[in-house]
Formats: C-alpha cells, structure tokens, sequence
C-alpha cells in the first residue's frame, strides 16, 4: 500500500510530456498555418497596389497628351481661375475635368477604365484629381509647371501618383 | 516480498506500455496532420516568393516601356531590341525584351524559376481626326456658344499589357497601363 502511494505521482507523467509537446507543436503548426494564410493576403494586397497603381500610370498619360494637344484651353481655363466669375471657373474646369472622371458615361477615362477591365477579372477605374498650372518666378524669369495628381483602383484598392512637370515653351 | 516487488515491477512495466501507445497515437494524431499540411504551407510560399518577383518583373518592364521612344511601343512592323537591367537580391541581371509590331517577349531565370515575359501592345485609340477610332477632348467653348467644344486627337494612344508566366506554379501576373504618343 506504502509502494502504491509512492508510485501514484510517477502515473501518466509520459502521458503529460506527449501532451505538452503536441500541444506545443499544434500551436507551433497553427501559427505557420496563420502566418501563410496573412501573406497570401499581403501578396494578394501587393499585386492588386500594383495593377492599381499601373493604372494610374495610364491617367497620367491621358492628362499629359490633353496638355499637349490644347495647351492654349488650359491657359484660358487657368486665366478663368484668376479672373473670371464662380460659374465661368465651374463651367470651364468642368468642361475641362470631365474627361477624367470615369464615373461619366462615354469620357476617355470611363473608356480607358473599361478597356483594363476587359484585360482580367476585377474592377478597374482610373481618373484625373487634380490639374493646376504652379507658376513659380525666380531671378527674371517665371517657369511654369503642371501639377496632376492621378489615380488607379483595381477591387477598390486606390493608389495615387502627383507629378509636378516643367511646361516647356517650344517654337 | 519478492513476490510483492516483481507484481509492483509488472504493474508499472504495464502502465508504462499503456502510456507508450498512448503517447505514440496522440503523436501520430498530432503530427500526420502537420505532415500533410508543411509542404502545403512551404508550397504556398514558394508559389509567394515567385509571384512577387513576377510582379516586381512584370512593373519594371512596364516602367521600361513607358520611358522608351514611343516608336518602340507604336506596334510598327519590325523586331525592337529593348534591353533593361533587373535590380534582384543577389545582383542586377540584365533583360532583353524583344518587341516585333504588337507582340514582345522576354525571359529571365532568377533562381531555379523561369520567368517569361510576355506583351501585348493594342492602339486603344488611333485617329485620324472625325474618326471613330480617335481620342476626343472636351474643353469649354468661348462665349456667346458657352457649350463644350471638342477636340479629335490625330496620335496613337497605346494600351501596354504585360504579362509575367512562372513555371508551372501559378496564373500569370498581368499588369496593364497606357502610354499616349507625347512627341509632337
């Protein structure tokens, strides 16, 4: 009876260990389970931030080849800015904005969102936020720069791409 | 007492052995699971590892090809060598992609994977002026019409797909942009 007492401490004691340690090793496993599983959501994130931003790329190119092909309408747009009435500076910057909004039917941007669209699968858009002149004068001259700001969304993740190009006057 | 002793000794020889297969079976229900599930989870982030370089890749090309002359993306006949040098972990490696009319191609082994670089130059709009086919702006009319006037683009303007194959592990990346002709 003194030998069962003395021995009852020492039952199951492998028992425990193997419990501990498959315990240990479930938590270890479930950890790289979950640790897998949050990058391919990272990954997924980080090819979606690219298509969006590839996107964006476009939108820059399509503001860029505007104001080179009717500079003259951006300077009167600008002077309408500085000199012209409330309703002139919406009617003009609205005339001028529309072609980068992607949300009306038939603008180059609602087309360029709707040709990537028919590249894969998911929900592109792409559009113009900002097209301003910065007019900056130094020691007798003025240069004037572009700022646009342009931006891409590929599954509604949106990334945004700001350029602040030099206007060069050519002859 | 001897008799005693050797019963002890067989009773804890016997709950040993319990515990044993206890211990093995418990093992082997933890483990084969984590067995089956390690190579899946290595799997997947081998397949990671590829696809982000696949991307990486796939925009640095793009980038390529949005600062070549504009005469390398038109989509004109004639095979285009356009080289450019792929920063990676162990050093730069250089590319060359191959460009004839709307189609190019272009390959690089980064490890033990081979990345194939396929693209796909589409004019999304191609003038002349009053055609269908041409890139329109709006801009506001002067007054007294005080509508919105029009303006019919004569340039190309280039839809660039790239698309980025690596081995047999998973979809192609596809990234696409536009490149508009700013030469004029």
């Amino acid at each position: 009876m003194t030998m069962r007492k003395r021995m009852t401490p020492r039952h199951g004691f492998a028992l425990f260990s193997v419990l501990l340690a498959a315990v240990i090793i479930f938590v270890l496993a479930a950890t790289l389970y979950f640790n897998t599983c949050s990058q391919t959501a990272v990954h997924t994130r980080l090819a979606e931030q690219t298509k969006a931003l590839m996107a964006a790329k476009g939108a820059m190119q399509l503001a860029q080849y505007k104001f080179r092909m009717l500079p003259s309408e951006f300077y009167i747009l600008e002077h309408i800015h500085r000199t012209g009435s409330p309703n002139d500076i919406a009617r003009h910057t609205a005339a001028w904005m529309d072609d980068f909004d992607p949300a009306r039917p038939n603008s180059p941007a609602a087309r360029l969102s709707a040709s990537l669209n028919a590249v894969e699968s998911g929900t592109y858009q792409l559009g113009v936020a900002t097209f301003t002149l910065v007019t900056r004068t130094g020691k007798g001259y003025t240069k004037d720069f572009l700022r646009i700001e342009s931006w891409g969304s590929y599954n509604g993740i949106r990334r945004s791409l700001e350029t602040l190009l030099e206007v060069e006057v050519t002859h | 007492m001897n008799r005693s002793i050797s019963g002890t000794d067989a009773g804890r020889r016997g709950l040993s052995l319990v515990e044993l297969v206890m211990a093995f079976f418990l093992i082997a229900l933890i483990i084969l699971p984590i067995m089956r599930a390690l190579p899946q989870s290595f799997g997947i982030a081998g397949r990671q590892a590829d696809q982000e370089i696949a991307i990486k890749i796939g925009e640095s090309t793009v980038n390529t090809l949005l600062a070549v002359p504009f005469e390398t993306v038109s989509g004109s006949p004639g095979i285009k060598h356009v080289p450019f040098d792929l920063q990676t972990g162990s050093g730069t490696l250089p590319v060359s992609l191959q460009i004839d009319g709307l189609l190019g191609t272009g390959s690089v082994r980064i490890g033990r994977t081979d990345y194939l670089i396929r693209i796909t130059l589409k004019p999304e709009y191609s003038g002349p002026p009053h055609a269908a086919t041409a890139l329109v702006f709006g801009f506001a009319a002067p007054p007294p019409g005080a509508g919105v006037a029009s303006y019919a683009c004569p340039d190309l303007f280039m839809m660039i797909r790239v698309d980025v194959e690596y081995g047999q592990r998973g979809a192609p990346v596809t990234l696409a942009t536009f490149r508009a002709d700013l030469r004029q």
